[in-house]
C-alpha cells in the first residue's frame, strides 16, 4: 500500500514538473513584449584613442585587414542584451569580421558570461579588469564597437542595437569616423 | 517436529517481512534522494539572487556607497555602460575581491547621467 502511495506521489510530482516545464516552454514561445526598445543611434566614443595601434594584440583575437571588436562587460546589463542580439535576437553568427572583448573583474566571471550567453562560437578575449582595452585605447565603457584597420583603431562607437551598428558600418568607415549616426528603426 | 517446522516457517515469514520492509525503505529512500538530486539539477542553478540592476549596470548589490568611494578601494572593478543608444551613461563599480561570484564583493556603487 505504501509503495503504491509512494509511486503515485512520484507520478504526481513528475506530472507537476512536466506541467511547469510545458508552461515555461509556452512562455518562451510567446514574444516578450517587455523587451526594451533599442535605440538604433550610434555615437562616436570621444574618450577612445582613435589612431592608436596597441603594443600587444591578444592572440585570441583574429587580426584582419578590417575587423570589428565589440567590448562587452560582465557588469553591464545592456551587454546582456547585445549578447542576446548576437546569438538569437536575431543572431549575427555570419558576422565574420567581428570578435569580442569581455571586460570583467575576474576571468571566471568572463568565462561564465560567455557560456551563459552562448557566445563561444565567436572569437573572444577575456580582459581582466579591462586592462588591455583601457590601457591601449582608453576605452572604459560598454557596449562599445572598435573598428580596426589591421591593428590600428580606426573608430570607436557606442551602440545598443547590433543590426543598426552593422548597417552603419556597412556604409563605410568614413561615415562612422566622422561623427554620430542616427538611424531611426523602421517600425515593424 | 511439526511444531519445529511451523516455528521455522514463522521465523522465515518474519525474516521475509523484514526484508521486504528494508527493501521498501531502500526503494523509497532511493526515490527520495533521486528526486532531491533531480530537483537540485533542475532548480539548483546558481542565480544572481542578490543582483541589482541600475539602468545598464548589473551590480551585485543595491548601491550603498558612492562611485568615488568604490574607486578608492584597493580592490574594485569599475566600468562604464551606455544605454539608450549612448545617450545614458552609467558608471558601475563593485568593491571587494574579484571572485567568481558576488561573495567577494562587499559593496556596489553606480551613478548615471544623460548626455
Amino acid at each position: 500500500m505504501l509503495v503504491v502511495f509512494g509511486v503515485a506521489l512520484l507520478v504526481l510530482a513528475a506530472a507537476v514538473v512536466v506541467l511547469f516545464a510545458m508552461l515555461a516552454e509556452l512562455a518562451a514561445r510567446i514574444p516578450d513584449r517587455s523587451t526594451p526598445y533599442r535605440n538604433p543611434a550610434i555615437r562616436a566614443l570621444g574618450e577612445a584613442r582613435v589612431g592608436n595601434s596597441p603594443d600587444t594584440w591578444p592572440v585570441e583575437l583574429p587580426q584582419r585587414d578590417r575587423s570589428v571588436v565589440l567590448v562587452l562587460s560582465t557588469i553591464c546589463n545592456a551587454c546582456e542584451d547585445v549578447a542576446r542580439q548576437l546569438t538569437t535576437d536575431p543572431g549575427h553568427t555570419d558576422w565574420a569580421e567581428m570578435s569580442l572583448v569581455i571586460s570583467t573583474a575576474a576571468r571566471i566571471r568572463g568565462e561564465e558570461f560567455i557560456v551563459r550567453n552562448r557566445l563561444g562560437e565567436f572569437p573572444y578575449f577575456i580582459d581582466e579588469g579591462g586592462e588591455w582595452v583601457h590601457g591601449e585605447f582608453g576605452v572604459q565603457s560598454s557596449p562599445t564597437a572598435l573598428v580596426f584597420r589591421g591593428s590600428r583603431l580606426e573608430s570607436a562607437h557606442e551602440f545598443n542595437d547590433v543590426a543598426a551598428l552593422r548597417a552603419a558600418l556597412a556604409q563605410g568607415p568614413q561615415v562612422m569616423a566622422n561623427g554620430e549616426l542616427h538611424r531611426e528603426k523602421e517600425e515593424v | 517436529m511439526t511444531e519445529h517446522a511451523a516455528n521455522e516457517h514463522g521465523t522465515s515469514e518474519v525474516h521475509g517481512g523484514r526484508k521486504r520492509r528494508v527493501a521498501r525503505r531502500r526503494f523509497l529512500s532511493g526515490v527520495g534522494s533521486g528526486g532531491l538530486a533531480a530537483a537540485a539539477v533542475v532548480f539548483g542553478k546558481p542565480t544572481a539572487a542578490s543582483a541589482y540592476d541600475l539602468n545598464c549596470c548589473h551590480l551585485c548589490f543595491k548601491p550603498s556607497i558612492s562611485v568615488s568611494t568604490c574607486q578608492n578601494a584597493s580592490r574594485h572593478y569599475v566600468w562604464g555602460c551606455t544605454a539608450d543608444g549612448g545617450f545614458l551613461h552609467c558608471t558601475c563599480c563593485e568593491r571587494g575581491a574579484t571572485t567568481a561570484t558576488c561573495s567577494g564583493v562587499n559593496a556596489s556603487a553606480g551613478s548615471c547621467q544623460y548626455g
